[in-house]
């Protein structure tokens, strides 16, 4: 359990909605078997449209759900990296066929474990901005979204935004030094 | 990097870009770590951008790795020869199917010698809701138990993921080779059918559909016993793929063998396996399939099965021992339409018997004078009843959607005192013929008028008229014509008055009937009053410690608890149960009755885990004792739905709805007004878990049933429409919705009237669609004109049902701001209300 979702709204959504948002991500997948693609913005749109808008959960409130929805995104996505990792480190093939910059995909899966660490510190120091983090990095939603959904002015997330890009790069540069 | 770095970098950046360092400067008072550190921060500022953008592009693609490593086919070989599996080691393997290969497999645990047939699945399961519901249908299929069905021992799920299903080990013949090889006879070949179909029955008894019933699935062992293999699997691994949101490819059904709705992926129920075991039937007579797939693309294949009418098995095979009976019993099970075929497999294995006894068979296309003849031949005794009966019969045949046949609760009951004139009406009832004029379609509205018409001709006679009389009104009930039901009731009753000059006891069971009619058509006060009366004459007859004023108590109780009066029904189904537990002879029918009455309490209660576990254990007890009580059982398993879906456990809901679906489908047929409300309370479920679309066909669904049995105007299609707009509404599809209420009024209106209560909630609904459309004026008007409306009748109060139609309006109310008069409104209403009819 993380430091900024303790309540008790938040024990029982993350669960339901981790997986469905895996299930959901396994559908698009049928529908359009060679889009490489899915955005996870579009994930978490139709999450919010097949929970929240049938008022079926208790987070009735728009900021709250995505809040929880991109906590969510960057979980399977943090989670899978790190599965990845571990069993390279493992000695098992796993065979990597989506991306010809092989080298740069485990880059990649490095930076992502990197910025989520770093995403904690940041949250203990400007929770707006780590949340801003969340639905603008994992979940892929613009600006105005943002905004709306944190009810405040689209200068003010993107000036979280920038202040933030800032701040994960320069520590995560730091950490590999 | 702390947070002192992080506000200073917060107020820099609030700057003009040319005044951030002299901000920086004057902010880091000479410290010039603080003041190097961050400059650095700010300078970086153009290359990260792109470090971001090529991170946020991998994302997309780690997102779609995480789906394709959910359905990761799992390749399957010969390398898992000698592998353990579980207990289990693997051998050798024995066969192939849609979704995965079956390996003969023994025990090496040393414990006993035992072969298994173990079906390993080729794809993965790795979502752990999805396996626990894969577990929870294993020990469904586990539990059937039936010297007919191979034996499911285990279905598990392998530390790599992979699903597996440890079955007995058959060894034996396929059927058609049994039978050849064995040289059968017609005589024979029927009686192994009928072993089969028993097979069968009794998984349909345990609510477990085959869906895959093909020759290859039949072994014939050399003592000469049938066993089906694979019961339930493809509904299994369809439910459990279905759940994950999946979709294999490759069907697990065999194409040769699938009814039409399998093939179209509809609906799907018992008489699907009714469909493939006709289909089997056909073979096993004919020695081969009535279709001939062979050069047929899958495309053609499919339209093949889907339109093409099978030959008659006696012209196919040239047998004139087929023609009649044996190719109108095929023609009858092979029935494109689900709801022209045999409802059950018990009704197709009756029926063969039959025709082995030389008795009429329900599938023959005889004429219903012939059928009276034959019937009068054996049952020489008659009365004016019965011949009225058989000439009514004529219409009884040509009576397309009438569904009575399928209602075994009536004909058990009513063969407890049964008299040979009740025999002639319930044979009748029984074997009427839906296929004898297909496209004639009459509704149940029509059918009973005719017979209460008919009732007139027995004015001379007038307790064979009661009886009939109240005998038609179940039929009536049953069906879901309230209103005949109430009429035929009443006129029993008023018989039963003049012609004894005592009060009676079947004078309260009659009111206790039409007390019933009331409760479903949800006016508690009425009911209550019939009940409360019946009370009355049954306390002047029967001991005070009867089972009967037993029934009266949880009757009242029920009743009481709809109407808000919880302390009292609560009392009540107390004072009820105590009667029936005190009775030495307590028959469990009067136990599960009664808590069947405790959980509906405890659902009002909003008790919600207490009425799940009543329920359950109302489901063990109704399955032991009352198997044949299908209404109660489709009863308990929707009320156990509704319980779960306010739990939010709606997998489970969904479950128990399907359930009880099925079971109101097959013995109801589809229009019953059980069958739509649980079919609406499905599409809910649906609804709430984000299956729109699936919701808005079911409540299609729904309307198209009631339409198409009830006509267009009559108050269960506007019911229909109101459920529909209700949908809609849901769904922000206000303009969906306001057509659909409109609808609802109109035939509200017609039907109803102006002023009942379901017009006027129709109305408040619409009017709430039409303010939220943007039609605030128009939606304002008509707020208060269906309030005022309900306020002028009132008659008594509203009652608790009502009262919850109008709270539920508020809370909707309460989800949009902008309604704030409406809001005001509906809640100045209830405030009045209150003080009007205060409790």
């Amino acid at each position: 359990m993380e430091e900024d979702a303790s309540s008790k709204a938040f024990d029982q959504l993350f669960p339901i909605m981790y997986e469905k948002m895996k299930a959901m991500a396994s559908s698009h997948l049928n529908k359009e078997y060679n889009a490489i693609t899915i955005q996870p913005t579009e994930l978490v749109h139709e999450l919010y449209l097949k929970l929240v808008d049938q008022s079926r959960v208790n987070a009735n409130n728009r900021k709250h759900f995505y809040a929880i929805a991109s906590h969510c995104m960057r979980q399977i996505l943090v989670d899978h990296a790190r599965k990845k990792k571990t069993l390279k480190r493992g000695g098992k093939s796993f065979e990597v066929t989506l991306h010809p910059e092989e080298i740069s995909l485990n880059e990649y899966e490095d930076n992502i474990i990197a910025i989520d660490e770093i995403l904690k510190e940041l949250r203990g120091i400007d929770e707006r901005a780590a949340n801003v983090v969340e639905m603008k990095f994992f979940s892929g939603m613009n600006i105005a979204e943002i905004a709306n959904i944190l009810e405040v002015s689209e200068k003010t997330v993107k000036r979280d935004w920038k202040k933030a890009k800032l701040w994960i790069y320069t520590s995560l540069k730091k950490k590999e030094e | 990097m702390n947070k002192q770095t992080w506000d200073i970098l917060t107020e820099v950046l609030e700057e003009e870009p040319e005044h951030q360092l002299v901000k920086l400067k004057e902010l880091c008072k000479g410290s010039a770590d603080l003041y190097q550190e961050i400059t650095n921060l700010i300078s970086k500022d153009n290359n990260i951008d792109e470090w971001w953008n090529t991170n946020s592009r991998f994302n997309d693609v780690l997102l779609f790795d995480v789906s394709k490593e959910l359905v990761q086919q799992f390749p399957l070989n010969d390398e898992l020869i000698d592998e353990k599996l579980g207990a289990y080691t693997i051998k050798k393997s024995i066969g192939e199917g849609g979704m995965g290969k079956v390996f003969l497999a023994e025990r090496s645990d040393g414990a006993f010698e035992r072969n298994v047939a173990i079906k390993v699945m080729s794809f993965h399961l790795n979502l752990s809701g999805i396996q626990k519901r894969f577990f929870k249908e294993q020990k469904i299929l586990a539990s059937l138990n039936h010297p007919g069905i191979a034996q499911l021992y285990d279905a598990t799920i392998s530390e790599k993921g992979m699903p597996y299903l440890v079955m007995e080990y058959v060894e034996g013949r396929n059927l058609i080779e049994y039978v050849d090889y064995k040289n059968f006879g017609l005589q024979q070949r029927i009686e192994l059918f009928i072993k089969i179909c028993d097979a069968v029955q009794y998984a349909h008894r345990n609510l477990v559909i085959h869906k895959d019933l093909k020759p290859s699935n039949i072994l014939v062992n050399d003592e000469g016993s049938p066993k089906v293999l694979d019961f339930g699997v493809s509904g299994l691994l369809d439910d459990v793929t279905e759940q994950a949101d999946i979709e294999i490819q490759d069907k697990s059904f065999t194409l040769k063998y699938s009814a039409p709705e399998q093939i179209q992926d509809s609906n799907i129920t018992t008489s699907a396996d009714v469909y493939s075991l006709g289909i089997i039937l056909f073979e096993l007579l004919v020695d081969k399939h009535p279709l001939n797939f062979s050069d047929l693309s899958r495309k053609q294949a499919e339209q093949a099965a889907l339109k093409k009418e099978f030959p008659l098995a006696s012209v196919e095979s040239g047998s004139k021992k087929l023609k009649g009976d044996l190719d109108s019993i095929i023609l009858k099970a092979t029935q494109k339409r689900q709801e022209s075929r045999y409802q059950t497999v018990q009704e197709l294995s009756e029926d063969l018997k039959r025709y082995q006894k030389n008795e009429p068979i329900l599938a023959r296309k005889t004429g219903v004078s012939e059928l009276g003849i034959k019937l009068f031949k054996r049952n020489p005794a008659s009365s004016t009843l019965a011949i009225l009966l058989i000439l009514g019969g004529i219409l009884f045949s040509t009576f397309y959607n009438f569904q009575i046949k399928r209602e075994r609760d009536l004909a058990k009951l009513e063969a407890e005192k049964a008299t040979v004139t009740k025999d002639y009406l319930l044979n009748l009832f029984k074997t009427a013929d839906p296929l004898n004029k297909p496209g004639e379609k009459q509704t149940v509205g029509d059918f009973i008028a005719f017979n209460i018409q008919n009732l007139s001709g027995l004015d001379n006679e007038p307790a064979v008229k009661e009886e009939a009389a109240y005998i038609l009104a179940q039929v009536a009930f049953n069906v879901g014509a309230y209103y005949d039901a109430e009429s035929l009731f009443v006129e029993s009753y008023r018989i039963n008055t003049e012609l004894n000059e005592e009060i009676t006891i079947q004078q309260a069971n009659t009111l206790d009937k039409i007390g019933n009619i009331y409760v479903q058509l949800a006016d508690y006060s009425v009911a209550k009053n019939l009940f409360d009366s019946a009370l009355v004459i049954k306390r002047k007859l029967l001991k005070d410690d009867d089972v009967k004023i037993g029934t009266s108590y949880s009757l009242i109780g029920n009743s009481l608890a709809h109407l808000g009066d919880l302390d009292s029904a609560e009392v009540l189904l107390g004072k009820s149960l105590q009667i029936y537990s005190n009775n030495k002879q307590l028959s469990p029918e009067f136990l599960i009755a009664n808590i069947e009455g405790v959980a509906d309490l405890s659902r009002e209660q909003k008790d919600f885990e207490r009425s799940v576990r009543l329920l359950e254990e109302n489901i063990v007890l109704r399955k032991k004792h009352l198997p044949d009580d299908k209404r109660g059982m489709s009863l308990s398993y929707n009320n156990i739905g509704f319980s779960y879906k306010n739990l939010e456990e709606y997998p489970e809901a969904i479950e128990a709805y399907k359930v009880s679906l099925e079971i109101l489908e097959t013995v109801y047929g589809d229009s019953h007004p059980n069958t739509l409300t649980t079919l609406s309370n499905l599409s809910n479920v649906y609804q709430l878990t984000g299956q729109t679309r699936l919701a808005e066909e079911k409540n299609i669904e729904g309307l198209d049933r009631v339409r198409k049995s009830f006509g267009e105007n009559h108050w269960r299609v506007g019911q229909s429409y109101s459920r529909l707009g209700g949908f809609y509404y849901q769904n922000y599809e206000y303009f969906k919705s306001i057509e659909s209420y409109k609808k609802a009024i109109t035939i509200y209106s017609e039907t109803l009237g102006k002023s009942h209560f379901w017009t006027n909630r129709a109305k408040l609904n619409l009017a709430l669609s039409e303010a939220l459309s943007g039609e605030i004026n128009k939606g304002e008007n008509l707020f208060i004109e269906s309030l005022t409306e309900i306020k002028e009748n009132l008659n008594g109060r509203l009652t608790y049902y009502n009262y919850g139609s109008i709270t539920v309006i508020q809370e909707n109310l309460t989800k949009h701001k902008e309604l704030d008069e409406f809001y005001i409104a509906i809640s100045d209403f209830l405030t009045w209300h209150d003080a009007a009819y205060p409790n």
